[in-house]
């Protein structure tokens, strides 16, 4: 490895899942030697040469044999040109970085994951490290929405997998059904008031886009969660991802350093610029 | 100009009483006497505020384009301002009915660096007579050739009075043709001399983009030299020369002879020499004034379809 | 104490030429001061401050981080070779001291900025301390002095006909054994008390005392939209400041070579942090020009105790418009109390 943190590592995309018509997510294999420890919540830098990088929330839960998976929503210049790829391909990354969900303090209280369309990929992270370790947390809530069933990430997941699990209740909605959907048609931040989780012995996570951010904070305040029961992952433009570049900063904090997870309560000690 | 500052006080004054304009751009006092700043009055009462001196040397016209958006604007303008003025209305970034120009006729500005160069010492105030300027420092009064004390801009002005002023505060002052001859030693200039001249002219550029950001020829709503496919981000020889080429050639026929961009920039970079030999060629090809005054024929800006070239049959975009 | 006249300059700096050091030093160009590499052409004497600061040189407009070559699936990536050693001459205290500055961002905390680092250990900095404040100069009201040794390899204080060099590192002494030669021995008081001395108008004028705890408090005070209000939105403030730090990280590609570099970029221009789909965090003047005096005064200050600001003035003669660090801090002044 570079001791330039700028420097990435190649690494070959190994498999390419199509989760929804917008996103894809990339599995990826390191060229030389095993994947980087993390942990869940921090993110990657992913590169395609002669286009650029972009900052990646990790969705896969680490282990030493495990490859790394990013899931990219196609918005723009890189996240393009991530979609023309294919397994194979050479792409650049480098990380982790940023802090990470504070899963030790968690231990056994109730989690509730609350998740808006491409905002499930740092969730899945987390709930997957939870799930590997299920007796060390209560009662585990995933409730998750996104634009419509076809827009919904990680379907095997979030269909099969993580509902199976004991204790685990999965709660899914859209903004606009189609014929086959027989769940619920909401806005997550409404699905979830209907919900009512109990804010008692409670950590609530929620991800997504920032104006359903918004309002499933307000949500969350009803429901009686304190702003400190209230994590979220913010998301600002970055270049370095290593404190240097002055690009991610809130007030006089880096995103890219001293988040992207943030407590509720660390928020509102902070500017409202982002 | 005690008077006119007087005068333009009332105007701005009754303008923002009776609300015909949202705020009234004109300058303000600076954190140095000698360099008044742009100054934005939102009520009546700053309108007492407004300063008009011989130092006030940023255009304004610029300014208009963010401020329209909240309603109509009044602002003063000298020559240089009324044809940025013109620039944003030809280019339908602004309406005339947002717009109240109060003009001035222009004798030149001050350069605050030349001036007290001249004077050897701080210049508190400045009288611009015809060909002389009398500096006035705490110890002194003397009096230099204009050359010695106005902005560059200033010295090559052909268009002192505004021409689209709702209200001309002192007498009109006639405009002039363009003194063009500035560009001929360049074109003398063997290639690879001119070359030399150029590179290191570019070279110096910190690619800032103030040149860019005051000129009110520049006004696109999204512009080339942001887009990477267009122009690459890097600061080597071949960028620099290609981000100058791209930006001359963008405000070519436009470019209305402000003089803002050379003001800006802080290396010095010959801008208003690259303008002017656009202009030059503009005027011996195409028979252009110089400079442009919008409203003029745009050989290069408009399409017309009785071109005396004709067109190209069958081509795309014909 | 040891004097190098003046005539001695051009031979010495060929000699670190001929080390195989990349030698900077200020030329008069067309008018206009500039940090170039030397080649023998006459340095410049009258100056305040060069146009480029030592920033230019340090974390240079434009860096490659990595080239690569090949198709796809087929790629070779490599680092460009480490920089070669480079002498600055001819900076003044204020750029030395900023870049200490820097240090703290790049070279603290849980990375090192490695670009940086590399450079900044292969760098000598011949000083050139200041007989004279230019008008625009506040240094000594953010902790500096004319002939301050912080950031410095190597200070030389001018005199008739010549310098006092003082060497604060050993890298500047190595740099002085080149002149060994050349140094005379003279009786001479103190150079560095003449700094106190030196005429510095501006500096007086500006109170910094307590702003950072002031501003902290007032992030939406409505005085943000009247100073902002002229900005234009340009980065020359920025570009000309040699503790202004943010960079852009950008890819190029000619079929199947390309490279990926680093380059400044500011936080005033509209589109510092425009994110795909279109949200922007600071989408107005305000908020942009809010951004780069916080950072200077405010965020900068709480992390490392210090304003990030060595009244080197060029953004004083600089911006276009009078929006400068001494203006807003006076306006700040004003409406904060
Ligand atoms: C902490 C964090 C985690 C993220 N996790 C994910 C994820 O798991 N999946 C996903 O699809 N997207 C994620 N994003 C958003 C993703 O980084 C952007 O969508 C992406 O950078 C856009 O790049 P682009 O070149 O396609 O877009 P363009 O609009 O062409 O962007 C140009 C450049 O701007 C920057 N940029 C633009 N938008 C953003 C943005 N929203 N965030 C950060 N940088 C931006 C990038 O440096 C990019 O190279 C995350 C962002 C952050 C900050
Ligand atoms: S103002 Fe000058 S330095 Fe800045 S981009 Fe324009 S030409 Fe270059
Ligand atoms: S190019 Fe320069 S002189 Fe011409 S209109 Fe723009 S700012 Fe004025
Ligand atoms: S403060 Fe001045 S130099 Fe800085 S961006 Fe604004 S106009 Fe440009
Ligand atoms: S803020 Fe201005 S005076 Fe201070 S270091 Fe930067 S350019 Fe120099
Ligand atoms: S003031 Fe702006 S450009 Fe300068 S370092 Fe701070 S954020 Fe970056
Ligand atoms: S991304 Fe560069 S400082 Fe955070």
């Amino acid at each position: 490895m570079s001791a330039n943190p700028l420097v990435p590592e190649v690494a070959t995309i190994i498999d390419i899942v199509e989760e929804t018509p917008d996103v894809r997510t990339f599995v990826l294999e390191p060229d030389a030697g095993p994947v980087f420890a993390y942990r869940p919540g921090q993110c990657a830098m992913v590169s395609v040469f002669g286009v650029g990088e972009a900052m990646i929330s990790i969705t896969s839960t680490w282990s030493p044999e495990r490859p790394l998976e990013l899931s990219v929503k196609r918005v723009g210049r890189v996240t393009a040109a991530l979609h023309e790829a294919e397994p194979g391909h050479k792409v650049g990354v480098r990380g982790p970085y940023g802090n990470s969900f504070p899963v030790e303090e968690w231990e056994g209280k109730n989690l509730l994951f609350v998740g808006g369309g491409i905002g499930l990929a740092p969730l899945r992270a987390l709930i997957n490290y939870c799930l590997e370790r299920r007796q060390s947390y209560s009662r585990v809530d995933i409730v998750y929405g996104a634009r419509s069933p076809r827009d919904l990430c990680f379907k095997r997941e979030i269909f099969e997998r993580w509902p199976k699990v004991p204790g685990v209740a999965v709660h899914l909605t859209v903004d606009a059904a189609d014929a086959q959907w027989q769940g619920a048609v909401a806005l997550v931040p409404h699905f979830l008031e209907r919900l009512a989780p109990s804010p008692s012995g409670t950590v609530a996570v929620t991800c997504g886009p920032p104006i359903m951010i918004r309002y499933t904070l307000a949500t969350l305040e009803k429901l009686g969660f304190a702003d400190e029961q209230i994590v979220t992952t913010l998301e600002l433009k970055m270049q370095c991802g290593v404190g240097k570049c002055g690009r991610c900063n809130i007030g006089p904090r880096y995103v890219c350093l001293d988040g992207p997870v943030f407590t509720r309560a660390q928020l509102k000690e902070l500017p409202q610029e982002y | 100009m005690s008077d006119i500052q007087a005068r333009l006080r009332e105007i701005a004054r009754r303008l923002l009483t009776e609300g015909h304009v949202r705020v009234f751009i004109g300058f303000g006092p600076g954190f140095e006497a000698n360099r008044p700043v742009p100054f934005f009055a939102a009520d009546p009462d700053a309108a007492d505020r407004l300063l008009l001196d011989e130092f006030c040397a940023a255009g304004l016209a610029r300014y208009v384009l963010e401020e329209v958006r909240e309603g109509p604007v009044g602002l003063v303008a000298r020559g240089c301002d009324g044809l940025g003025l013109e620039r944003l209305l030809a280019d339908h970034r602004v309406a005339r009915e947002q717009l109240y120009v109060v003009g001035v006729s222009c004798r030149g500005v001050v350069d605050p660096d030349r001036a007290c160069a001249a004077a050897g010492e701080e210049v508190r105030a400045a009288r611009v007579n015809g060909e002389t300027v009398t500096l006035i420092t705490p110890t002194a009064e003397r009096s230099f050739p204009r050359s010695a004390c106005l902005l560059d801009k200033c010295l090559r002005c052909q268009d002192p009075t505004p021409r689209i002023a709702d209200v001309l505060l002192g007498e009109a002052i006639p405009p002039g043709e363009r003194d063009l001859a500035h560009v001929d030693a360049v074109e003398r200039m063997p290639s690879d001399e001119r070359y030399r001249f150029w590179a290191r002219q570019f070279e110096r550029c910190l690619r800032c983009l103030a040149c860019r950001q005051v000129c009110p020829a520049c006004n696109c709503v999204s512009c080339s030299l942001d887009r990477p496919e267009w122009l690459e981000r890097g600061t080597g020889l071949a960028e620099q020369f290609m981000f100058h080429f791209t930006r001359a050639y963008h405000v070519a026929g436009r470019c209305v002879a402000c003089g803002e961009c050379e003001r800006a920039c802080p290396a010095g970079i010959p801008l208003g020499l690259l303008n002017d030999k656009f202009m030059k060629d503009l005027r011996d090809l195409f028979g252009v004034a110089a400079p442009h005054r919008p409203g003029d024929v745009e050989p290069l800006g408009k399409f017309c379809p009785d071109d005396p070239e004709g067109w190209h049959e069958g081509g795309e975009g014909t | 104490m040891r004097f190098l006249p003046a005539t001695a300059l051009p031979r010495w700096l060929e000699r670190l030429r001929g080390d195989g050091a990349t030698v900077w030093a200020p030329v008069d160009e067309d008018g206009v001061v500039v940090l170039r590499p030397w080649e023998g052409q006459p340095i410049a004497s009258r100056y305040v401050n060069p146009l480029n600061s030592l920033k230019d040189v340090l974390l240079p407009r434009t860096e490659t981080i990595l080239e690569f070559e090949g198709r796809p699936t087929d790629l070779a990536v490599r680092e460009p070779a480490p920089p070669q050693s480079q002498v600055v001459f001819g900076t003044r205290p204020c750029d030395a001291a900023a870049m200490e500055l820097n240090d703290r961002v790049f070279l603290e905390g849980t990375f090192v900025d490695e670009g940086f680092r590399r450079r900044r250990e292969t760098t000598t900095v011949l000083t050139v301390a200041c007989t004279v404040a230019g008008p625009h100069c506040f240094c000594r009201a953010v902790g500096g002095s004319p002939t301050a040794p912080r950031g410095s390899d190597l200070v030389l204080h001018p005199v008739e006909n010549g310098y006092l060099p003082e060497a604060p590192t050993s890298r500047g002494e190595k740099a002085l054994r080149a002149a060994s030669d050349l140094v005379e021995d003279v009786e001479h008081p103190d150079p560095r008390e003449a700094g106190r001395t030196v005429a510095m108008p501006l500096a007086e004028r500006i109170a910094l005392d307590g702003l950072a705890a002031r501003l902290r408090d007032h992030f939406e005070h409505p005085c943000w939209d009247a100073i902002s209000r002229r900005c234009h939105s340009c980065g020359l403030c920025t570009f000309v400041c040699p503790t202004c730090y943010c960079f852009a990280v950008f890819d190029s590609l000619r079929v199947t070579r390309g490279r990926r570099q680093r380059g400044w970029d500011s936080c005033q221009f509209k589109d510092f942090l425009l994110m795909a789909g279109g949200h922007n965090p600071r989408p107005t003047r305000k908020h942009r020009v809010r951004q780069r005096f916080l950072h200077k005064l405010c965020y900068f200050p709480e992390a490392y105790g210090e304003y990030q600001c060595v009244g080197c003035g060029r953004c004083v003669a600089g911006c276009p418009v009078g929006l400068h660090l001494p203006a807003v801090v006076d306006e700040l002044g004003e409406v904060l109390g």
